[in-house]
């Protein structure tokens, strides 16, 4: 018989893990919730997943009337609505991914209570399971790419660049609000205001050269900045901020290893909180 | 002799005392402004330990291959605690416990399922949340559905199911999980009594092909049914370990815990206890309830006791009440006299749960006062002819009724 892996739970880890090979161990229960999450969220809509282009592309609406049309705001020479649609895109797939995970545990709080599995499953499942809105959504937009028309290069090979630190980026902010959430309600408060608040503190809407030269420097604390910059660089071949994004890769790493490890100081505690 | 599949060394589990309830969420404004207005307080506030209540202490125990190990012991005696520790889902204050092998814990039935999903569905998802492989749950699928008797209806959403039929899916997908440690809280007592038995046979066959079982119970008659050796809990320390049949006759003869008397005003009159609390632990509602309780005079002689005995459910609300006076004027005991007092409730139709009673001997001015005794436990059944999935019962009783439609015109 094999030697079987002995097994020690004690009141306190000691060691610095991250837990990351037990979150590949339990890979299949992830797809199972991912899959969930999906199933769940169309079963009773009648457009369906029409839902995850309807979003970006109202706000698309709405704001090419204000800015693009009213304001005439500069976008580097590519036409507004697809300069904006291109940056909403992944925004709309960012603060959803941030709204619904930070509320993750507390929906899920049966199982928190009844069973055990890696916690971070969860804010990561809702994180996973916006992967295929904005899947439907990037196809629209290339589509509309050739509507209006915007050359496209062999840059676009890189699409999954931006979309893999949207990812990391919305899973660090998950795991920190969703463990704080579990203590303090006020999260669920609070994500929606902040949210609302690094729309407008970000150029997504405008052009980087229309912001304020005096609160440039903000724009290298805010990860999305450089996130944003990749995007449009690798959609509408725009100039790439690259010190934004070298900003951007290691604050996101940061709070991507900072909330994992926040989240595991605490999962153990979640079910006597919940 | 083998390594033990399951050490149990010293664990331990408190929590902190915060006004009254054990534990509670804050807002985070309240403690930034603790934080902030009355940081002396607020450090002394974490400080301040001293406020626990220790749900499990001391418990050491050492688990075989091949084992059925049963846990008795009251409500409140740390049993669940303990096993939410050994499932992982919450972290011991104190002490470790080493594993060797994979566990799966039954804290619930059905846990993850979705009403949404189908049959189908939810069988793959809420194998996948018991920790079942994906494979392993293709392979077991059909015996899981035949199991589970619902064949026909498994493309259906499981939001239509009957409440029974609910129960039986989320049975059959537990009963087919096979990892080397099964944990089972007392996920048997709803379900109509068929059901219970092959879910029973079935956890029966997991022990025999040596796999190891942990089971939790007020059921003493699953209990001697199902295991070899039983853990008896008491006030949150093992209070007796040995062959099963042992500590349930132990756990019968102490009358349903004398440690809970609460407060004793007469030195003439000594509590027993409830004599047949061991009986009292799957009654239906329908069934008469029996309490015969135990109690002996000391050296005096005493004239006209009267009894009152009140009977609550875990929310504390009171749901049946016997008092003597209003049948008559009491009874005279002798020095030393031991008497016991059967109080009969013909057929009161309780809604499935636990009970505890408070309970009152003695003469308006010298008398003992019992309070928060574990009393019973009533099980669902099959109600009506339908087998009845008891959790959403709302109310205190369930009182056979029926409805008519009456048509004009």
């Amino acid at each position: 018989m094999a030697e079987t892996k002995i097994k020690v739970i004690r009141p306190r880890s000691s060691r610095l893990d991250l837990g990351l090979n037990e979150i590949w161990e339990y890979r299949e229960l992830l797809y199972f919730l991912v899959w969930k999450d999906v199933k769940i969220r169309y079963k009773q809509s009648v457009v369906g997943a029409a839902w995850a282009v309807i979003q970006p592309l109202f706000t698309m609406a709405i704001f090419t009337f204000l800015f693009g049309g009213i304001w005439k705001l500069p976008t580097e020479g590519i036409p507004y609505p697809i300069y904006i649609y291109t940056g909403l895109v992944l925004w709309t797939y960012f603060s959803n991914s941030v709204n619904h995970a930070s509320n993750s545990l507390i929906a899920n709080a049966s199982l928190v209570t009844k069973v055990y599995f890696p916690r971070a499953l969860i804010p990561l499942s809702a994180c996973v399971a916006g992967l295929l809105d904005l899947a439907i959504a990037s196809i629209i937009l290339i589509a509309m790419m050739f509507f209006f028309p915007v050359s496209i290069t062999m840059v676009i090979v890189l699409f999954l660049v931006p979309v893999i630190m949207a990812f990391v980026l919305a899973a660090g902010l998950a795991f920190w609000l969703s463990a704080v959430n579990v203590r303090y309600r006020d999260v669920v408060f609070l994500v929606p205001f902040f949210i609302q608040l690094l729309l407008f503190a970000t150029p997504i809407l405008y052009s980087p050269s229309t912001f304020p030269e005096a609160w440039a420097w903000t724009l290298k604390l805010n990860p999305l900045a450089g996130i944003m910059s990749l995007q449009r660089g690798v959609y509408l071949g725009t100039a790439v901020d690259w010190t934004l994004v070298g900003y951007s890769v290691v604050i996101t790493t940061l709070l991507f290893v900072a909330g994992l490890y926040y989240f595991r100081q605490y999962e153990r505690d979640f079910a006597d909180v919940i | 002799m083998a390594e033990p599949l399951l050490e149990i060394k010293g664990i331990g589990k408190s929590y902190r005392l915060v006004h009254g309830h054990a534990h509670e969420y804050k807002r985070l404004s309240e403690s930034l402004v603790n934080v902030f207005t009355h940081p002396i307080r607020t450090v002394k506030d974490v400080r301040k330990t001293k406020e626990r209540f220790w749900a499990l202490r001391d418990v050491n125990l050492s688990i075989f291959k091949g084992e059925a190990i049963g846990i008795i012991g009251a409500n409140g005696a740390g049993k669940s605690t303990l096993l939410k520790i050994l499932s992982q889902v919450t972290r011991p204050t104190e002490g470790e416990v080493l594993i060797r092998g994979r566990v799966g814990s039954l804290l619930e039935v059905g846990t993850g399922f979705h009403p949404e999903l189908t049959g189908m569905e939810n069988i793959y998802l809420n194998g996948s949340i018991l920790g079942m492989k994906r494979t392993e749950i293709d392979r077991k699928f059909d015996d899981i559905v035949k199991f589970s008797e619902v064949e026909k209806f498994l493309d259906t959403p499981v939001k239509r199911y009957s409440s029974g039929m609910y129960v039986r899916l989320a049975f059959a997908i537990a009963a087919h999980l096979e990892p080397e440690i099964l944990i089972v809280d007392e996920v048997l007592a709803v379900g109509d009594a068929q059901f219970q038995k092959k879910c029973l046979g079935k956890m029966k066959d997991v022990s025999e092909r040596g796999r190891t079982v942990l089971y939790v119970s007020h059921n003493m008659k699953t209990v001697e049914a199902l295991c070899d050796r039983t853990v008896l809990l008491e006030q949150g320390r093992i209070a007796k370990v040995g062959p099963t049949s042992e500590v349930t006759q132990y756990y019968l003869g102490m009358g349903g815990g004398q440690g809970e008397i609460f407060r004793v005003t007469s030195p003439v009159l000594k509590w027993v206890g409830l004599i047949n609390r061991g009986e009292l632990n799957d009654n239906t509602p329908d069934q008469d309830l029996e309490f015969i309780i135990e109690m002996q005079a000391g050296s005096d002689d005493l004239h006209r006791l009267q009894m009152d005995l009140y009977l609550h459910n875990d929310k504390d609300v009171m749901v049946l009440e016997a008092r003597e006076k209003y049948l008559d004027d009491g009874f005279d005991m002798k020095p030393g006299e031991r008497i016991r007092i059967k109080v009969v409730f013909k057929s009161p139709k309780l809604a499935p749960g636990r009970y505890h009673m408070s309970v009152k001997v003695g003469t308006l001015f010298t008398y003992i006062w019992v309070e928060r005794l574990d009393a019973c436990n009533i099980i669902g059944k099959a109600y009506f002819g339908n087998a009845l999935f008891f959790e959403n019962v709302r109310s205190t009783v369930i009182p056979e009724y029926s409805m008519t439609v009456d048509r004009r015109e």
